[in-house]
């Protein structure tokens, strides 16, 4: 009966993200947060090991205020428990620290089997967190799994990497991290979100996991999305008699940019 | 201060553009630059590494015979403490990527992955994609860096004579990862990423063989064919996909066909020379980062545009 930890973050929804047209720079402020896309997945797989084999389900996230929406949706989609590392210095920590956190964290839990998370977060995407938290906890890791299972005592992964698709095998404990092609996670009932709302996770802050002096090891200087200039001239073709002008207009077009004969 | 780097990759036909790139940093910023070749019975990819004018690190251990990113990470680990290297320069492939995080936790130091830039005014500056089409510009501030190189960010070197191989002997536990099989990646015929005109399907082709009508557009125009992300990963119709998780592509003339244009697919064809998109929804993202556009449906501008091509 396996007990899994499963690391959660909530990403800026990058197809919601606007940058500003004169410093081209990412206009954060309102951009809605949603639940990483490979997080959502690695949740979802660790309930489904928890049906088919038993064990529990630790949700854990850290972050600003967004933590507490995290901890909903874990919760909504059925994990047993949730904990959270919240605090305003938070949001500004970088990736190798928070890895420094959750492992801070993860060593005040008790025991676990599993640890899982999304492979990369669906902003920032790193791909170091599964790794660099494995180091810190001392166990194996697996990365971008696309499909797990559990044999005795040892976690079997399907991974795709550049060369092929590699079955891998390691000891428990171990991290896997997760890839998109894995599930497809649930979409929780009405009603379980209403039952999530009353669940409360653990709240712990970086003084109680030790880690007050918390300091990034890298800085980002600056964001910008990089100048595109695409001419945009949009032939409409949406009723059939205009179809076949905008189609000569496109290959017209295309001669004279000289990329078609 | 010393300013040695210290050079990895598990893929060792990567390795030597990360040594390469290595050397130019090295011709601004000072130091040597040294190779780390890690494995079982490595002497031969020794000698071939060394040739490129650096000096090779041989670890040569049996335990290392199966890939453990922890474990390269303790062997890199180990090397750092004896060559005392400012910069830590690893492939960012999948598993270079899990060796420089390793790495990093270990050494407690700053790691910047993905990298595909590097400046060094005012102080040494790494840029990196984020938020699937934007560029981050970071710099570590702890030492020594970890960074993840992007493949094709820097140009092999020529390579000359053999050069020098140090043997260096580590204490390493055996591999915790169990390889049970492989299977290797099946040869892709349409080779999307070397074609000069690329047609590529997206959500808005609703069965396979609907991709043949893509194929004959291909070939009238001289291109191949390729698929984004839902069709190939999800959907199987091809095996490899355009985007972010997939191929890049730079063609000539890039079209899209159906496809609505995810952030994380743009950043995959945003170096094309043009763009053009085919799609009934006039509000699909794609329409807005290209240069010439159909509003309309692809099932009748397709065998439109085919037909004239013919003449």
């Amino acid at each position: 009966m396996p007990d899994i930890v499963v690391c959660v973050k909530q990403s800026i929804d990058i197809e919601q993200l606007k940058f500003d047209p004169s410093t081209r720079s990412p206009i954060l402020a309102g951009t809605p947060k949603k639940v990483g896309q490979m997080d959502g997945r690695a949740v979802e797989e660790a309930l489904r090991i928890k049906e088919r084999m038993g064990g529990s389900v630790i949700a854990l996230t850290i972050g600003g205020s967004e933590a507490e929406d995290v901890m909903r949706r874990a919760y909504a989609m059925g994990v047993d428990e949730g904990y959270m590392v919240t605090g305003p210095e938070l949001s500004d920590l970088d990736t190798n620290v928070k890895i420094k956190v959750l492992a801070a964290v993860m060593k005040k839990l008790p025991y676990f089997d599993l640890v899982l998370c999304g492979a990369a977060s669906s902003d920032v995407s790193s791909w170091q967190v599964g790794p660099g938290l494995a180091e810190l906890l001392g166990v194996p890791v697996i990365t971008s799994a696309k499909k797990l299972d559990i044999e005795g005592e040892e976690v079997v992964a399907e991974c795709d990497l550049e060369k092929g698709t590699y079955t891998l095998k390691a000891e428990m404990p171990a991290v896997i991290t997760i890839t998109l092609e894995i599930n497809e996670p649930r979409i929780p009932s009405l009603m379980a979100v209403l039952g999530a709302s009353r669940k409360k996770a653990k709240t712990l802050t970086l003084e109680e996991i030790g880690m007050a002096e918390a300091k990034s090891l890298t800085k980002v200087c600056d964001i910008s999305m990089p100048e595109v200039k695409r001419k945009k001239v949009i032939f409409d073709g949406s009723e059939a008699e205009k179809l076949e002008e905008a189609t000569s207009k496109l290959i017209e077009a295309l001669r004279r940019e000289g990329v078609m004969e | 201060m010393n300013k040695n780097i210290i050079t990895f990759s598990e893929d060792l036909d990567f390795l030597p553009e990360l040594i390469g790139g290595a050397q130019e940093v090295a011709s601004k910023l000072g130091g040597e630059v040294l190779a780390a070749v890690i494995g079982s019975e490595i002497e031969e990819e020794a000698k071939r590494i060394s040739k490129y004018g650096v000096k090779v690190l041989a670890v040569d251990n049996a335990n290392l015979e199966e890939f453990d990113a922890g474990r390269s990470g303790e062997v890199l680990e180990q090397l750092t403490m004896n060559y005392n290297p400012e910069l830590i320069v690893l492939g960012s492939t999948m598993r270079g990527r899990d060796i420089a995080a390793s790495l990093a936790a270990k050494l407690g130091t700053g790691c910047v992955t993905e990298v595909f830039k590097i400046d060094f005014e005012p102080e040494m500056t790494f840029y990196r994609s984020i938020y699937a089409t934007a560029i981050a510009r970071e710099v570590i501030a702890s030492s020594p860096k970890v960074i993840a190189v992007k493949p094709k960010t820097w140009a092999k070197p020529e390579t000359r004579g053999e050069g020098e191989i140090e043997e260096v002997s580590v204490k390493v536990e055996p591999s915790r990862i169990v390889q049970v099989s492989v299977k290797p990646k099946e040869a892709v015929a349409e080779k999307i990423e070397d074609a000069e005109v690329a047609i590529v399907g997206g959500k808005g082709v609703e069965r396979k063989e609907d991709l043949e009508m893509l194929r004959q557009l291909a070939a009238a125009w001289g291109g191949k064919v390729g698929v984004s992300r839902p069709l190939a990963a999800d959907y199987k119709w091809m095996p490899e996909w355009v985007g972010m998780s997939g191929v890049a592509i730079k063609p000539k003339l890039y079209v899209g066909v159906g496809v609505s244009g995810q952030p994380q697919h743009i950043v995959g064809i945003r170096d094309s020379k043009i763009v053009v998109a085919i799609n009934k929804d006039p509000k699909a993202p794609l329409f807005e980062v290209a240069d010439y556009g159909i509003v309309g449906d692809l099932y009748q501008s397709l065998p439109s545009l085919i037909e004239k091509s013919k003449k």
